[in-house]
């Protein structure tokens, strides 16, 4: 299904819970030697948030490895994509340029040329890249910063040192220190997604249901236990062409709720 | 009358597409560019506007054109004025608030930017300073733009960068990624002002406008600007045509550059001589007459006549003056009239670059050159927008009490 047309629209809101601290960083390290080494990113007002552009790629990462596992049954034939090792439309791979130019050229001067382009294009992407996105399709969801629910927080600082192998006590001059959010901080949920047919409609169902399961991960330091969210009190509304307009002038309502279970 | 254009967001104007779909803006704006502004406003506020309405003006069909329709709604209009004397009002070029254009005759030290600008009209082709100070190098060389205070002054741009989107696909359309230079400092304490000359307007036409939007890409924000008229303090407005109450000042300015002119020049015969400088750019009809004027070796004197046909414009008896030296730029320009019906491109002109400078010689008096001069509304085509505008100029810094 293209982009061209309204369709559909999915609308996922909820609460986020961090199950255990989460570490995102803030990417850029401080001058300043009382400040941390790794702080976690926050907004204006100093209150940490989950990007979402660390939970779409995390999500779209977790899925790439489940679905060309034993979850490809459930999204058809065509195995998912690595997007960042092997993209399903490659733009620097020769042959398919040479397949681009040669599908522009089949409908050069046609009426709605663009349209057939795209869904030649759509026809070769790989289940994930046509709902996350790719190079030459823009992504059909779209999930928001997760701002932090409530008015405070706690932001703790942890210490770390690395041991050395040998003599098996801290390494000189490797103690560090990082921030993480609390565990049990919440934070807004909100995702959307336009147009998805049927095969899209089940990656949507396994996207809430993962973060449902409180068992996905997301920021850094994984492996040591960070990062464990849970997607609790989750509405998904689905809107399309008789709903619209209702939605349009009166906004959400309970008769567009959706059965995503 | 004076009149400042106060910006409140980025402007483009006149932006020719460059290699690699670059749009690169004008730094000043163009009369007809003001005109066009103008015309928007009325229609935009006019009740009697119809987008479908074709006006057929000198055999021409044109959209959007602006007269006065003298409806029962015009009568109450607060835009009916403007609206009755539109095609009497005359525009000149705006330009940043206080700069001048440096004349294409000035020159500055190769060596030391810093020593003070020349005029090779009156001046000799090296720098003073570095002859005053025993420098071996006195080279100079040729400098453009603007002046402000006695300093270089450049126009603060900004570039952005946009693509179409495939309605299709949702991503960016290939081929279609694209770059404007706009002109920018618009926002809060820096508000860009461009000041010029609006002939034919008064106070209260100027009041009835609240918001202008000049120049391109106005349905998506560039070009928003106030319209105000300038403060009685305001004499310096660039362009600054001299006025007919100067007449004395100005004439006894034109006799002293005349006399250093011939000093540097080290001419000896009667001729008074004097300059004007293009305020303006100025779209000249150098026309070929019976096959290609360009095709063969000109000398300085056939070169000089098809300068002198082409500014052939001026309403003045041009028997009585001659064309003593050129110092110009010319561009070839075609534009784009967005109101004609059917092919709106518009007809391939020289456009004779702003700064550029003439030198005339006559036997006339000073003060019947002034008249003739004066009553000129300036050379070449599209007058009524500022084109062709021009001033005297006596080259640099030259005081009546000197």
């Amino acid at each position: 299904m293209l982009l061209d047309k309204f369709h559909n629209r999915y609308i996922v809101k909820g609460t986020i819970v961090a199950e255990t601290p989460i570490h995102i960083g803030a990417g850029n390290e401080s001058i300043d030697p009382v400040e941390t080494d790794n702080a976690v990113i926050k907004d204006k007002d100093g209150k940490p948030y989950i990007p979402g552009s660390s939970l779409k790629g995390a999500l779209r990462s977790w899925l790439e490895t489940f679905l060309r596992g034993s979850g490809s049954k459930l999204v058809g034939e065509k195995k998912p994509c690595l997007i960042v090792d092997k993209p399903c439309i490659d733009p620097s791979d020769k042959e398919i340029k040479k397949w681009l130019e040669e599908i522009k050229e089949k409908y050069e001067g046609k009426d709605d040329a663009d349209r057939f382009v795209a869904e030649e294009i759509y026809r070769k992407l790989c289940p994930i890249c046509r709902v996350f996105g790719s190079h030459y399709f823009a992504s059909k969801i779209t999930i928001n910063d997760c701002r932090l629910k409530d008015e405070k927080t706690y932001i703790e600082t942890r210490d770390r040192v690395a041991i050395d192998r040998d003599t098996g006590t801290a390494s000189q001059g490797k103690k560090y220190d990082f921030e993480q959010v609390a565990a049990g901080t919440k934070f807004d949920f909100y995702m959307t997604a336009d147009n998805l047919d049927e095969e899209n409609e089940k990656i949507l169902k396994i996207i809430i249901k993962v973060l449902e399961s409180g068992n996905f991960t997301v920021g850094g330091k994984t492996s040591i236990g960070l990062g464990r969210i849970k997607l609790c009190d989750a509405k998904v509304y689905r809107i399309d062409q008789n709903s619209l307009e209702s939605y349009l002038f009166n906004g959400l309502s309970e008769e567009m709720g959706w059965q995503y279970v | 009358m004076n009149v400042k254009l106060k910006f409140k967001s980025p402007f483009i104007v006149g932006g020719i597409k460059r290699v690699s779909n670059y749009i690169e803006t004008l730094d000043y704006i163009p009369g007809n560019v003001v005109r066009a502004a103008f015309a928007r406003y009325i229609l935009n506020n006019c009740p009697c506007f119809d987008r479908d309405e074709v006006v057929e003006i000198d055999g021409e069909k044109h959209r959007n054109w602006v007269y006065y329709r003298n409806r029962p709604e015009c009568q109450k209009c607060r835009l009916k004025n403007l609206c009755l004397k539109f095609d009497d009002i005359k525009f000149s070029f705006f330009y940043p608030e206080g700069t001048d254009i440096i004349p294409l005759t000035t020159m500055r030290c190769k060596m030391r930017p810093e020593h003070r600008l020349i005029d090779l009209l009156t001046e000799k082709r090296e720098c003073p300073d570095c002859i005053k100070a025993g420098n071996s190098d006195t080279r100079v060389e040729a400098v453009s733009g603007y002046i402000k205070d006695g300093k270089d002054y450049k126009v603060s741009k900004t570039l952005f960068t946009r693509t179409a989107i495939d309605k299709y696909t949702g991503a960016a359309k290939e081929g279609m990624l694209y770059s404007i230079e706009a002109v920018t400092a618009t926002d809060g304490e820096n508000n860009i002002v461009y000041w010029g000359l609006i002939k034919g307007i008064t106070d209260e036409d100027i009041s009835a406008i609240d918001e202008l939007r000049v120049g391109k890409y106005t349905s998506v924000g560039f070009g928003r600007c106030s319209i105000i008229a300038a403060e009685d303090g305001d004499d310096r407005c660039a362009p600054t045509l001299q006025a007919v109450e100067n007449k004395e000042e100005i004439t006894k300015k034109m006799k002293l550059f005349s006399e250093r002119y011939r000093a540097n020049n080290k001419i000896t015969d009667d001729y008074k001589y004097f300059a004007v400088k293009f305020v303006a750019d100025a779209k000249l009809g150098f026309k070929s007459h019976g096959g290609n004027e360009f095709e063969k070796y000109k000398n300085n004197g056939e070169l000089k006549d098809i300068w002198f046909n082409a500014l052939r414009a001026y309403k003045t008896d041009n028997s009585a003056y001659e064309i003593d030296k050129v110092y110009a730029e010319v561009f070839n320009f075609r534009g784009y009239d967005t109101s004609k019906v059917g092919d709106i491109r518009e007809e391939p002109v020289h456009m004779v670059q702003k700064g550029s400078v003439i030198v005339f010689k006559t036997l006339k008096p000073f003060n019947e050159i002034f008249d003739d001069f004066v009553s000129m509304d300036g050379f070449g085509l599209d007058t009524e927008n500022g084109f062709g505008w021009f001033e005297f100029h006596f080259g640099l810094e030259v005081q009546v009490n000197d």
